[in-house]
């Protein structure tokens, strides 16, 4: 007994420390999952008792560090994780993780904060002209949450964080991909790292629909929240996609005709995007037209899921992927058939749907702007090259003052490319808006809408047709589409501060005055009541 | 005045104080000590009775007992013993006499007189010295200045005899006085400005020397023998005359002239001064940058030259001056002023541009750009017009009517314009020739569409219901025509910017290359000039760049993708460049610059190729419909061509065959007509040598050198047998016999030089030549065996198939001409001189079908090689044309070659030519009366017009 006992005592004291040394390093490894699966909270409750703790685990302090970032305080996490890689340096991982946190807070360093009234999203950004973003932003969110959480299943557990850069490279420097892969695959937003990243529409030369972009992202941090992050990019995307006008109300889904002509001709060629091939990421496919087919066939995939077995289907999948299931699985058993048939079945229903190929048009393709380039010529875009001159000559004309002349080239333009370049109807109309034919500009500019809904300069130009026309209610609509694709043109919100003014609705009148003093500098500070500044 | 004052003072002053009771008394008093003081006290207790009545300080009645008693006493006193006789006379007298003299001096000599007051009053005023004004007259006399110039005056030296002793002379100037002393003396002295200096004496004669320097005076002093210093005249004023800075004027040109960039300036100017030039030079600084001024003495003046009137040369190579800079330039002259320093004078600033033919370039690329923009308001008023031509009834009609009004105004503006432009660009080498044939076609097809909307709307024929169906009906290819033309000028503009952003990376390059030749030199010699031009270099290095950054920017700014391969062209590292090239320099560190220099030529090279790449990129994309129009006619033309080549090659060989046939049937060589030909030729040959050897002009020489050898080569041909080769070398022989005899004026039958002069004795053997080989030909054509006259069956046949085959090819020539003509400005770089070519080969292709068809294979062979020599031009042309350079400066570009411009120096005719130009215009004048040959009639007109203009 005597030897027992000295054998355990013995055991007790060599083993002791390794057990407690071993029970540490668990609650790292734990938290590290929970973190990878974005369950905060329960890492968070985890990591609670470690928090003051000194001496603490590396594995502990790094995965306390992680919990920071996530949360958006950079400066703590990069501290926290100096604190851990001091004692294990040769970790590469958490180098690279430590490189990004730093990264992220020089980025950010200096930008302002702007929380919505119910405290769920916070948004921050430059100071400066990105400022007028951020109202929208809040509204948006505010109403993905409700319309698109109710959709999935999900009510957020901390403030949803958006953050907003002025280019493409701060995108770049805040996330794994490079400024080639944005240029190349045209990615403008990501949900990444526990938050939404957007890169402000004033990088960009048209402008784009960047608060569908914003709620696509959301769709995102949603699908991951739900699932833990083990939905496969192909599902996450077609949710993505298929959820992204939600925001705006019961708006019907419907693909764009740009993604309807992309996978039209896909499915004509036979050259679809696998799902194997959209992994990792959409961003990393070879080009934006390949991204757009990509895109095109996940949002067909979950319309045909829906179709079969409704949004309680949807969550049903999300659901079962969340316990471990694969997409296979999860698919197979929610729609009581295998993975390939479920594929077969998708491929019918596409066949069956009897897309359209829209001969010329010109897909949307999100164009950065260039340093040391002061203007671009915006006809290159015109593929008939008679149709190009004739506008050109129209160009000419105008700027000449000659508008009546400039009109019949612009219409000769238009009856050979018909409504393939938007851009020919829109200098038609500022012409036929020049020589007071409101109406007639009007005319001119719907039809591009069905091919072309995202081109903000034909909703800029329509809403002058309206307002011209003194139609109140229609001229709202145009330029707050226009807003939703630009808000940088200050023209839109004096529009808007007109008729909403013309309609009695004060409120709306008072935002876009607020709109335009910040795009013309003229706000002083940030209309937007900035709660903190990061990093001074 | 000693007169006057000695009268005042010994007479007039004694006698104002007479009035004096006390005094008077008094002198009674000392002269009566008898009088024992009672006058003066009855004198002063009178003036106390008054008061003595009212303040009895005295006793009135002893008072008053006292002055009785001193009248009495006074009574008995003799006055001529107060006032002596005689005392007032003298002084009187003098007074007197004085006076006299005056009124005297004043009818006899006024003017001596006033002058003597004058200086009087002068002297005493410039030089208030005490012995001037208390010293007696003048104690020297007969006073002689003699004046010695300074040598650089070139003024001869001067007497002045008798003179007053005022000096006046440039400073400088040595004067000797002299003068006669009037008075005794142990020495003599002359004061100079307050410096005293001994006066030399020979007897009475004073003699010194005194140099102008300062404006002052000077006198003469005379020591006495009592040892007493005296003046001895009065201060004499010294002035000194201004020496006034030289003046010089440019004459001729003007305020702003351009020369080329090898030639000259002859500045003409006229330049003064008072008393002599030394030399001329030329103050000039470049602008831009931070040029110094710099200075080059241009000529020396003879000695004492004063007035000039001169030409300089401004030699452009010499200045150091590079195409594009303009300097602002002035002519300074100095004197010869060697003893204050010579003064300087200087024109007024004009300005010499340096001709850069690229400059020139760009403004009429400039030119075109603003004619394009009036293209696209022309454009504007044909489409209103053609819309206007829609409409119905009256007012349409009005609107159409006054709308082809505003579109004929702006097309005749545009026209001409255009004209003018290719006049100007044929002269400029950069301008391509594929350039000029798409102007030139656009100006065609303005001026065709406006013809036509003109005669529409003059036509007043027919209403609305006709009119306006018309104009719609023609109006619409109008419009398309005027599109294209706009776009094809903005192309063209495009295209041309490009190539003259390569012309100004070309001037980069060369300028880097001189900069490296001279810091080679510099390394080598370490010359301090050197690197004054290297700086010089720098700067024009640096002002190529900034043109290049600012060229660049407007393209970025303006233009899209087709520039963008230009992006990387790094303008701003060439300027860092240079700025550390100046920075190694400035520390002497030279292999540092070196370095720099070797890095820049690295990124020229690099930007050279970029903007070539550049331009054939735009050349190809803007054109490339263009290209492969011009492909496909290319394509046609070579076939074309190649079958002429054809039929030309069968018809020689059925030609050749007949002529074989007709030599052998005669023995040429043998016949008594060669023998006649020989003979003319070589009388051919010897007067061609003889003319020669008289002509000057090396044209002239060579011409009758080439008719010489011809005739030479003629007779060699028909001494072998081969008659037709000897006639054919005789027909060229007498083309060039014929050109000389134009060119000498023999083939008019008056006489413009005596006779026996050798340029008479050449015209006279250009004449004999002329109708030597007349004759030879006349001969040899008898005696050339006539192909057609052998002809087999088979050859005519052969012949006639041959003709069929050029009449098919003819009217494929035709269609390809209609073609281009429909296709205008779809090919806008066939210009008029391919068409012509293509006309000229139908020609010939017609008369070569005719000549086959009446069985002359000699004569189509000649038709068919004009055709096909016509079709090579056509196709070279097309060639040309589609090489992205368009002919730059290319050769065998017949539309562009022109001469060299004249390095001469231009003659600005001087002041005193300006007769010449008058006389010339009256000659011409004259000229125009007398008669000129009829058929010479209207083309001398207009050259003498020309010429009076």
């Amino acid at each position: 007994v005597k030897r027992a006992r000295f054998v355990l005592f013995v055991v007790l004291l060599a083993g002791g420390p390794a057990l407690a040394a071993s029970e540490k390093a668990s609650v790292g490894k734990r938290a590290e999952r929970l973190l990878s699966s974005w369950q905060l909270r329960q890492a968070a409750e985890l990591l609670a008792p470690f928090e003051k703790q000194s001496g603490r685990d590396p594995e502990v302090t790094f995965a306390i560090g992680r919990l920071a970032f996530y949360r958006g305080d950079y400066t703590r996490a990069g501290e926290l994780m100096d604190e851990a890689l001091e004692n294990e340096p040769h970790r590469p991982t958490w180098q690279a993780i430590r490189a990004l946190v730093k990264s992220t807070r020089d980025a950010t360093a200096g930008y302002h904060e702007a929380r919505s009234g119910d405290g769920r999203v916070v948004v921050r950004y430059e100071p400066g002209k990105d400022a007028v973003l951020v109202p929208f932003v809040l509204e948006a969110i505010t109403a993905a949450i409700r319309e698109i959480g109710g959709d999935l299943g999900y009510v957020p557990e901390e403030p949803v964080l958006v953050e907003i850069y002025p280019s493409s490279d701060v995108l770049a420097k805040v996330s794994p991909l490079t400024e080639k892969d944005i240029e190349t695959s045209g990615t403008i937003a990501l949900c990444k790292y526990h938050r939404l990243m957007l890169t402000s529409p004033r990088a960009l030369l048209r402008g784009y629909p960047w608060l569908d972009s914003l709620a696509h992202e959301f769709v995102h941090f949603t699908v991951t929240k739900i699932s833990h992050n083990r939905v496969p990019i192909w599902l996450h995307e077609g949710l993505a996609k298929w959820e992204e006008r939600r925001w705006r109300g019961q708006e019907p889904r419907r693909l764009q005709p740009t993604s309807e002509h992309l996978l039209a001709q896909g499915l004509k060629r036979k050259r679809l995007i696998t799902f194997e091939q959209m992994h990792p990421s959409m961003a990393k496919l070879p080009s934006q037209e390949d991204a757009g087919l990509a895109f095109a066939e996940v949002f067909m995939a979950i319309e045909y899921v829906y179709q079969k077995v409704g949004m309680r289907g949807i969550r049903q999948v999300l659901r079962l992927m969340r316990d471990g299931k694969s997409d296979a699985d999860a698919i197979a058993a929610v729609m009581g058939t295998s993975f390939d048939a479920f594929k077969r079945g998708w491929m019918g229903y596409l066949r069956k749907l009897k897309l359209r190929l829209h001969p010329g048009i010109v897909a949307e393709r999100i164009q950065f702007k260039k340093k040391g380039k002061k203007k671009r010529d915006e006809l290159k875009d015109i593929a008939l090259e008679h149709a190009r001159e004739l506008t050109h000559l129209g160009e000419l004309l105008r700027e000449r003052g000659q508008l009546r002349a400039a009109v019949v080239e612009y219409r000769k333009a238009v009856k050979l490319a018909k409504n393939r370049f938007p851009v020919i109807q829109n200098k038609l109309a500022k012409a036929l808006l020049g020589l007071r034919r409101a109406q007639e500009a009007a005319q001119s500019l719907e039809p591009t809408l069905a091919l072309y809904p995202a081109y903000a300069t034909t909703y800029t130009n329509l809403g002058e047709a309206y307002l011209a026309l003194g139609d109140t209610d229609r001229g709202i609509a145009a330029f707050e589409e226009a807003n939703r694709l630009n808000p940088f043109n200050p023209r839109v919100h004096e529009a808007l501060y007109l008729l909403y003014g013309r309609k009695g609705d004060e409120k709306h009148a008072e935002r876009s005055a607020r709109s335009l003093r910040v795009l013309r500098g003229e706000s002083g500070d940030d209309p937007w009541a900035p709660k903190a500044t990061l990093g001074r | 005045v000693l007169v006057v004052a000695w009268v005042v003072r010994r007479g007039i002053l004694p006698a104002l104080r007479v009035g004096d009771e006390d005094s008077v008394a008094l002198h009674l008093e000392r002269a009566f000590p008898e009088l024992r003081s009672r006058v003066i006290s009855a004198v002063q207790l009178r003036r106390e009775l008054p008061e003595l009545s009212v303040l009895p300080r005295f006793s009135e009645p002893l008072v008053r007992a006292l002055i009785a008693d001193a009248a009495s006493a006074a009574m008995v006193v003799d006055p001529g013993r107060v006032v002596p006789r005689g005392t007032w006379r003298p002084m009187g007298l003098a007074a007197l006499a004085l006076t006299a003299l005056l009124v005297t001096l004043a009818f006899v000599a006024p003017a001596e007189l006033s002058r003597a007051f004058a200086n009087m009053a002068g002297s005493v005023a410039l030089l208030p010295s005490p012995e001037a004004s208390s010293e007696g007259p003048p104690l020297v006399g007969d006073l002689t200045l003699r004046l010695q110039y300074p040598e650089y005056t070139g003024l001869a030296p001067r007497v002045v005899e008798s003179t007053s002793g005022e000096i006046s002379a440039v400073k400088g100037t040595v004067v000797q006085i002299s003068a006669r002393a009037l008075a005794p003396f142990s020495r003599a002295e002359l004061q100079v400005n307050g410096e005293v200096s001994p006066l030399r004496a020979e007897g009475n004669t004073l003699q010194g020397t005194l140099t102008v320097v300062d404006r002052g005076s000077y006198r003469f002093f005379l020591v006495g023998e009592d040892g007493v210093r005296r003046p001895a005249s009065p201060a004499m004023n010294i002035e000194v005359e201004t020496d006034h800075p030289p003046r010089v004027r440019i004459l001729a040109p003007g305020p702003e002239v351009t020369v080329g960039e090898r030639g000259s300036l002859e500045v003409r100017y006229t330049a003064d001064d008072d008393f002599g030039l030394r030399d001329l030079s030329l103050v000039y600084r470049a602008e831009g940058g931070a040029r110094e001024e710099r200075v080059r003495r241009l000529k020396g003046f003879d000695r004492g030259a004063r007035n000039v009137e001169g030409t300089v040369s401004l030699s452009v190579f010499d200045l150091g001056l590079r195409p594009g800079e303009r300097i602002g330039y002035r002519l300074r002259v100095q004197d010869n002023d060697v003893v204050s320093g010579p003064k300087r004078g200087e024109s007024a600033t004009q300005y010499l541009k340096v001709y850069s033919p690229r400059e020139r370039h760009l403004e009429l690329l400039e030119e075109e750009r603003r004619i394009w923009d009036r293209m696209v308001h022309m454009l504007g008023f044909e489409i209103v017009l053609g819309e206007e031509a829609k409409g119905h009834g009256p007012p349409a009609l009005t609107q159409a009517e006054l709308q082809a009004t505003h579109a004929r105004d702006l097309a005749s503006e545009v026209k001409n314009r255009l004209s003018s432009l290719l006049l100007q660009a044929r002269e400029d080498r950069m301008f391509t020739a594929r350039s000029l044939a798409a102007l030139e076609g656009v100006r065609r097809r303005v001026h065709e569409r406006t013809s036509r909307e003109e005669r529409w709307r003059a036509g007043t024929v027919g209403g609305p219901e006709t009119r306006l169906p018309e104009l719609a009906g023609f109006m619409p290819a109008h419009v398309a025509g005027s599109e294209s033309d706009v776009i094809l000028v903005e192309k063209l503009f495009k295209q041309q910017k490009l190539e003259a952003l390569k012309l100004l990376a070309e001037e980069l390059t060369e300028s880097h290359r001189r900069l490296k030749d001279l810091m080679d030199t510099y390394r080598r010699t370490r010359d301090p000039e050197l690197k004054a031009e290297i700086e010089r270099e720098m700067a024009r290095l640096e002002e190529r760049i900034r043109e290049l950054r600012q060229k660049l920017a407007e393209l970025f700014d303006t233009e899209s993708d087709e520039f963008l391969n230009l992006d990387s062209v790094k303008a701003e590292e060439l300027h860092s460049s240079v700025n550390k090239m100046r920075e190694a320099l400035k520390k002497g560190d030279l292999d540092g610059a070196l370095r720099e220099l070797e890095r820049m030529a690295k990124e020229l090279q690099n930007t050279l190729e970029k903007v070539d790449l550049s331009s054939k990129a735009f050349f190809e994309s803007a054109f490339y419909k263009s290209q492969k129009q011009m492909e496909k006619l290319l394509d046609e033309v070579h076939e074309i061509e190649g079958q002429e080549r054809e039929v030309e090659r069968q018809t020689r060989d059925v030609e050749r065959d007949a002529r074989g046939r007709a030599a052998k049937e005669l023995d040429v060589a043998r016949s008594e007509g060669a023998r006649r030909i020989q003979r003319q030729l070589a009388e051919v040959q010897r007067d061609m040598s003889e003319a020669a050897s008289s002509l000057q002009s090396r044209w002239n020489q060579e011409l009758a050198e080439k008719g010489r050898a011809r005739a030479r080569d003629a007779a060699k041909a028909l001494e072998q047998g081969d008659a037709a080769e000897a006639l054919d070398m005789a027909k060229r022989a007498n083309e060039d016999v014929q050109q000389l005899k134009g060119n000498l004026g023999a083939d008019r039958p008056w006489r413009l030089e005596p006779s026996g002069s050798p340029l008479e004795e050449a015209r006279e053997k250009t004449r004999s030549a002329a109708r030597s080989l007349s004759e030879a030909v006349r001969d040899l054509e008898r005696l050339v065996p006539k192909a057609s006259e052998h002809l087999s069956p088979e050859e005519r046949r052969r012949l006639g198939d041959l003709g069929r085959k050029q009449r098919r090819l003819k009217e494929r020539a035709g269609r390809l001409k209609r073609r281009i003509e429909e296709m205008g400005e779809q090919v806008p770089f066939v210009g008029e001189q391919g068409k012509k070519s293509l006309e000229e080969a139908q020609e010939e292709m017609g008369q070569a079908e005719g000549k086959l068809g009446r069985g002359k294979p000699s004569e189509a062979v000649q038709r068919e090689q004009r055709a096909a020599q016509a079709l090579g031009k056509l196709k070279a042309e097309l060639q040309k044309a589609m090489k992205p350079q368009g002919g730059t400066g290319g050769t065998g570009d017949e539309g562009r070659e022109r001469p060299q411009a004249s390095q001469e120096p231009v003659k600005i005719p001087g002041r005193e030519e300006h007769r010449s130009p008058k006389e010339f215009r009256e000659d011409l004048l004259k000229a125009m009366k007398q008669g000129t040959p009829p058929a010479y009639r209207d083309l001398v007109r207009k050259y003498y017009e020309e010429l009076v203009k």
